[in-house]
């Protein structure tokens, strides 16, 4: 499965993190993307690994896992994963195990926080889906 | 902090925004003005839409929220020097998110709306120090959540524990009176007078089928901390699945499906499924499923019981043993929860009125039993129904599969 830039794009549109980004700064964004396949059962992020890039799923299921709770959620097409410990310079949360032969777009640490800083619109954006999350987990507190 | 006129702002921003170089402080600190307040003064409320960020430069607030249903104030965290107060709102365009109060006396580095929006905009350093303590925050929160979510396990699995423990010792106390109980009714039922007394004979017959009634819900009491426990352990002798289920359908429930005048109907393959299993505990399970399937099926329906060979979902060969029936079936949001301890769907019957009566009653325990032995076989057990109806009787169908051990039928071994 080879992406087209305009594959890329409208993946990226598809998923939450990216969403906001205008138009015009996709496709920056998606050329910085490298095609990634693991194969099924492989382990491709480590809790408590340095976070050296995301991904954005384009195809397959993985299973998130934290240590001690095991799987805590799934990914899907379209969902990005490990884009806190890039942002903030955390070790991993948590690990995640291929379920099914995944591809995936990749985005280096490097290249995520130069877009970040070159480019305010991107920047913003992500803010804004950045605070809309903390937003919805604070709502979700019990007394 | 006395007189803010000539302090410097840059070490308290340089706290705030660790990613900024001196020029890009230097221009925030150009938008912001010093200001102090007392303890006890609250600088966002929730649900306001308010115009000001805040960088704390001295002194402690208090971030909290209204949550759950009640809307309980919660503290969600202790500001306190370098942090940032208010961006979310601003951000997102809506009003506050939570109440910010002061703690001890205060000062802190304000900046207008516009001027945030602003700097925000042209500074992507800035916006990404903001995404860095969001997250940073986020994690705090999902430790907190997890925490809290562990405390209330860690109770519930204790209330499950009383449950259980109290449940075990009521029916060992009801144990005792009932076998005294049964005994003099077969007294009473062997003296001469209760054959030719018509009145005393239905007296003595109901006091009969009560005492039954009783003995049956202290079984299953017992039955379900026995199964629920984690020491159950299911035995492996050869079971014929076809001759428990035939068993219980002509004998144990004979009188009461007639009564009923419910249809049975049984499929089994030709090769009937044969394995290795408890039969005690299978027995039991296959019971509740057919009990349950009779109690909500109307007069003159019908229940079908069909075995057929399968595999589970992680491919291992098993016995599926479907019941099904045409009742008033069960609405989603109970398909998992019917198979917990006295979880009852609509509201608690306050009397026992059998337990084939049509919609009768009951303690709640059968399903979770039949999870129980599901469970100590290395199998499971889960429900299809399109929802309920008290007209159109979509019905439900109880799936239980069994792995099976081997395959060779009656016949074979014969």
């Amino acid at each position: 499965m080879t992406l087209s830039t305009i594959e890329r794009v409208f993946l990226l549109q598809g998923s939450e993190l990216f969403q906001q980004i205008p138009a015009q700064e996709m496709v920056s964004v998606a050329q910085l993307c490298q095609e990634v396949t693991f194969k099924k059962g492989e382990r491709f992020i480590e809790a408590g690994d340095e976070g050296d890039c995301l991904y954005i799923l384009a195809s397959g299921e993985v299973s998130i896992e934290v240590k001690g709770h095991g799987q805590v959620d799934n990914g899907k097409a379209g969902d990005v994963i490990g884009e806190m410990s890039i942002i903030s310079s955390k070790p991993r949360a948590a690990s995640c195990v291929a379920l099914t032969d995944i591809t995936a777009l990749r985005i280096t640490r490097t290249d995520f926080r130069s877009l970040m800083e070159e480019n305010s619109a991107v920047t913003l954006s992500i803010l804004e889906v950045i605070v809309n999350r903390h937003d919805d987990t604070l709502q979700k507190l019990r007394s | 902090m006395n007189d803010t006129t000539t302090l410097d702002k840059s070490p308290f921003l340089r706290l705030a925004f660790q990613g900024l170089d001196d020029d890009e402080l230097q221009e925030i600190a150009g938008l912001t003005e010093f200001n102090t307040y007392p303890p006890d003064h609250i600088l966002c409320y929730e649900g306001a839409i308010e115009d000001v960020f805040y960088i704390l430069a001295e002194g402690n607030v208090i971030i909290s929220k209204k949550v759950g249903e009640d809307k309980t104030e919660r503290v969600l965290r202790v500001g306190e020097k370098g942090d940032i107060i208010g961006e979310m709102s601003m951000i997102q365009n809506l009003p506050r998110s939570a109440t910010v109060r002061t703690t001890t006396e205060c000062t802190v580095l304000e900046m207008e709306r516009q001027d945030f929006e602003a700097i925000l905009s042209r500074n992507p350093r800035m916006a990404i120090d903001i995404i860095r303590i969001t997250l940073d925050r986020m994690r705090s929160n999902d430790k907190t959540m997890i925490e809290d979510l562990q405390k209330s396990n860690k109770i519930l699995r204790q209330l499950d524990r009383n449950k259980l423990e109290f449940i075990q010792v009521a029916a060992h106390e009801l144990r005792t009176p009932l076998t005294v109980l049964k005994g003099y009714v077969n007294v009473l039922r062997s003296f001469a007078g209760s054959d030719t007394n018509a009145s005393l004979g239905d007296v003595i017959q109901g006091i009969f089928k009560g005492t039954e009634r009783i003995t049956e819900v202290v079984n299953l009491m017992l039955d379900v901390t026995r199964i629920d426990s984690d020491t159950l352990k299911a035995a492996s002798v050869p079971v014929s699945l076809k001759h428990v289920i035939e068993d219980l359908v002509k004998k144990d429930l004979g009188k009461a499906i007639a009564e009923r005048k419910i249809k049975i109907v049984l499929e089994h393959p030709e090769e009937a499924p044969y394995f290795k299993g408890d039969p005690g505990l299978i027995q039991k399970a296959l019971y509740q499923l057919i009990v349950n399937a009779v109690k909500y099926t109307p007069n003159t329906g019908t229940v079908t019981v069909s075995t057929h060979i399968t595999t589970m979902d992680n491919d291992i060969p098993c016995v599926e043993i479907a019941v099904k029936d045409q009742g008033i079936g069960l609405d989603t949001e109970h398909h998992e929860l019917i198979f917990e301890k006295f979880y009852q769907v609509g509201g608690v019957e306050l009397h026992s009125s059998g337990k084939t009566t049509f919609k009768g009653g009951g303690p709640g325990l059968g399903l979770a039993i039949v999870r129980g032995v599901a469970r100590a076989h290395g199998g499971k057990v889960w429900v299809e129904s399109a929802g309920h109806d008290e007209e159109k009787f979509h019905g439900s169908t109880f799936y239980l599969q069994l792995p099976l051990q081997e395959t060779k039928s009656l016949e074979q071994k014969a």
